[in-house]
């Protein structure tokens, strides 16, 4: 690794100040255009921000909703505007990019938004959005799930190709089904626990226990029905502040105090060519960000993990250094994800359980738990990890002098 | 009097540089480029070595041989294309060249999602789920039927 910043060295120069969502539902009944406008406006009411302060915009490529089409809707005069790609493996980079625009002095104010109606317009754990539903659909590219070298043999969703990870770090590790399968259990059950402690949620009210888990529907073997990511319309936005501005704003800052988006041949796609989430690259990139944001796996208080499904919470777990490589099945099977385990993650529910706008309701849960807000508040937060795959960014409570 | 609905299938996009991957395919043989400069194999089609960064490759077949690395059953529809074709096996193949490959899995004998990671495959041509004939990975009969 060749990165060679003292630990600890970078001082953050932005936070995160303000969060706004819309209801998560299956059904919004609005454009995502609509979606986004509220989103934002909750957001800057939430940071106690002008619309007239606002410099810069930073979104998903995968977006609908483009900087034009807000602007339409907010009479904002941008001086910096970006996008990060690559869906939710890019997500938590557009915190850093909202940082690096503030440090450079190219913005002041900075919204990042995500709006998608994922249940009634693109869904994610289908083909429709990537393929189309013509007479001839047409794969195209080389990237999965629905490239041309994967799309004509049948796949269609990420999730297969996830369930195609899981099989090789059941070989790799010499992991059976059973344990397997109580490992990830854990997981889903213990985000629709913090589900149920989430009015926002889209499966608040309705329990899960570890014998539902098993007994659901195979989708892809061995992932079943509460593997899986929901599929929601919702917006998320945050507004991120330069650090002279954290003063006077209504709710703490989340202190962005680092940001990493790693990527190297075939991290892009969700694919197989490349090698396992918890391989050597992946391991170096977490390795940058905590170097940058001056701490270690163990002084993160909570994280936000992606999960597309409960695979890429299992590999984030080796890869950001809570669990040994190829251990992290047992790392589950003995602590969890839950309240009092030694890393509580997505405590709002996450994908799995709260709702799925692309990461950025989990970056929402992450800013909340800096600021004391959380409906599953960790009782000291010092640092909160968001991670997915090869990106991730650092939340802070304090910031370093 | 209604006329028959025409299958739906997922065709791959074919651009200038995998024009003679795809005609292979669709006759059973699978086209691995390989570099002239360092001898590197890959897959999928790129314009350039992988390794060595050179243009100077060419297409060669494959042997058809390889190991099974891992599979999963698909029991879900993820698109109306597949509708009519779950469940299937997806399953990634270390070629004996030593390239990954994707494709279904079949066998010639017996339920192909009870095939295990170090089964040796073969590659064949076969219908897919996007309806298409094209090769992919069958799964060799063992030594005990």
């Amino acid at each position: 690794m060749h990165w060679s910043a003292q630990p600890g060295l970078v001082v953050p120069d932005a936070a995160v100040v303000g969060i706004g969502q819309t209801e998560f539902s299956r059904g919004s009944g609005r454009s995502e255009w609509e979606l986004a406008g509220e989103a934002i406006a909750a957001a800057l009411d939430d940071a106690g921000v002008e619309v007239s302060d606002v410099d810069g915009l930073v979104r998903s490529s995968y977006d609908s909703v483009d900087e034009a089409a807000v602007l339409r809707l907010f009479p904002m005069e941008l001086g910096f505007y970006g996008e990060v790609g690559y869906g939710g493996l890019g997500a938590p980079a557009v915190l850093g990019h909202a940082a690096a625009a503030i440090a450079a002095k190219q913005a002041r104010v900075v919204v990042c938004y995500r709006s998608l109606n994922g249940y009634s317009a693109t869904r994610y754990g289908r083909a429709e959005r990537s393929m189309g539903d013509a007479a001839a659909v047409v794969a195209r590219g080389d990237r999965a799930p629905s490239g041309a070298f994967a799309g004509p043999y049948g796949v269609v969703a990420p999730a297969q190709i996830m369930a195609l990870w899981l099989r090789r770090y059941q070989t790799d590790y010499g992991v059976g089904d059973e344990q397997l399968l109580s490992a990830l259990g854990r997981i889903a059950v213990e985000q629709r626990a913090y589900a149920n402690r989430n009015p926002a949620a889209v499966m608040n009210g309705k329990q899960l226990t570890a014998e539902d888990y098993r007994a659901a529907r195979r989708i892809y073997e061995p992932l079943g029905l509460y593997d899986l990511a929901l599929e929601t319309d919702g917006a998320v936005a945050m507004v991120v502040v330069a650090d002279d501005l954290v003063a006077g704003r209504p709710h703490p800052p989340a202190w962005i105090s680092g940001s990493v988006q790693g990527l190297y041949r075939f991290a892009e796609s969700i694919s197989v060519y490349g090698p396992l989430r918890n391989s050597a690259q992946y391991r170096a990139s977490a390795e940058r960000l905590y170097r940058q944001a001056g701490c270690s796996p163990g002084e993160v208080s909570v994280a936000s993990l992606y999960d597309a499904t409960t695979v890429t919470v299992l590999l984030s777990l080796e890869t950001w250094g809570f669990a040994e490589e190829g251990q992290a099945w047992r790392y589950l099977l003995d602590h969890g994800i839950g309240p009092d385990s030694p890393l509580p993650a997505n405590t709002s529910g996450g994908h799995l359980s709260e709702a799925y706008v692309h990461y950025f309701s989990m970056m929402a849960e992450a800013v909340r738990q800096c600021q004391g807000r959380s409906t599953s508040q960790v009782g000291t937060v010092r640092n909160v990890l968001c991670c997915s795959g090869s990106s991730g960014v650092m939340l802070s409570t304090t910031r370093p002098r | 009097m209604t006329t028959p609905a025409v299958p739906l299938r997922i065709v791959p996009e074919r651009t200038a540089l995998t024009e003679p991957y795809w005609d292979a395919a669709e006759r059973g043989l699978l086209m691995l480029q390989t570099c002239v400069a360092c001898g590197s194999t890959w897959h999928p089609p790129q314009p350039s070595c992988p390794d060595c960064r050179s243009t100077d490759w060419h297409w060669q077949e494959a042997s058809g041989r390889g190991e099974l690395l891992a599979s999963t059953l698909v029991r879900h529809a993820g698109h109306r294309a597949v509708a009519d074709h779950v469940p299937y096996v997806l399953a990634v193949v270390r070629l004996a060249e030593g390239p990954i490959f994707l494709s279904n899995l079949t066998a010639a004998a017996g339920a192909p999602e009870l095939a295990r990671p170090g089964d040796p495959v073969r590659l064949e041509l076969g219908p897919t789920p996007g309806g298409l004939m094209l090769v992919h990975a069958v799964v060799a009969p063992t030594a005990t039927t």
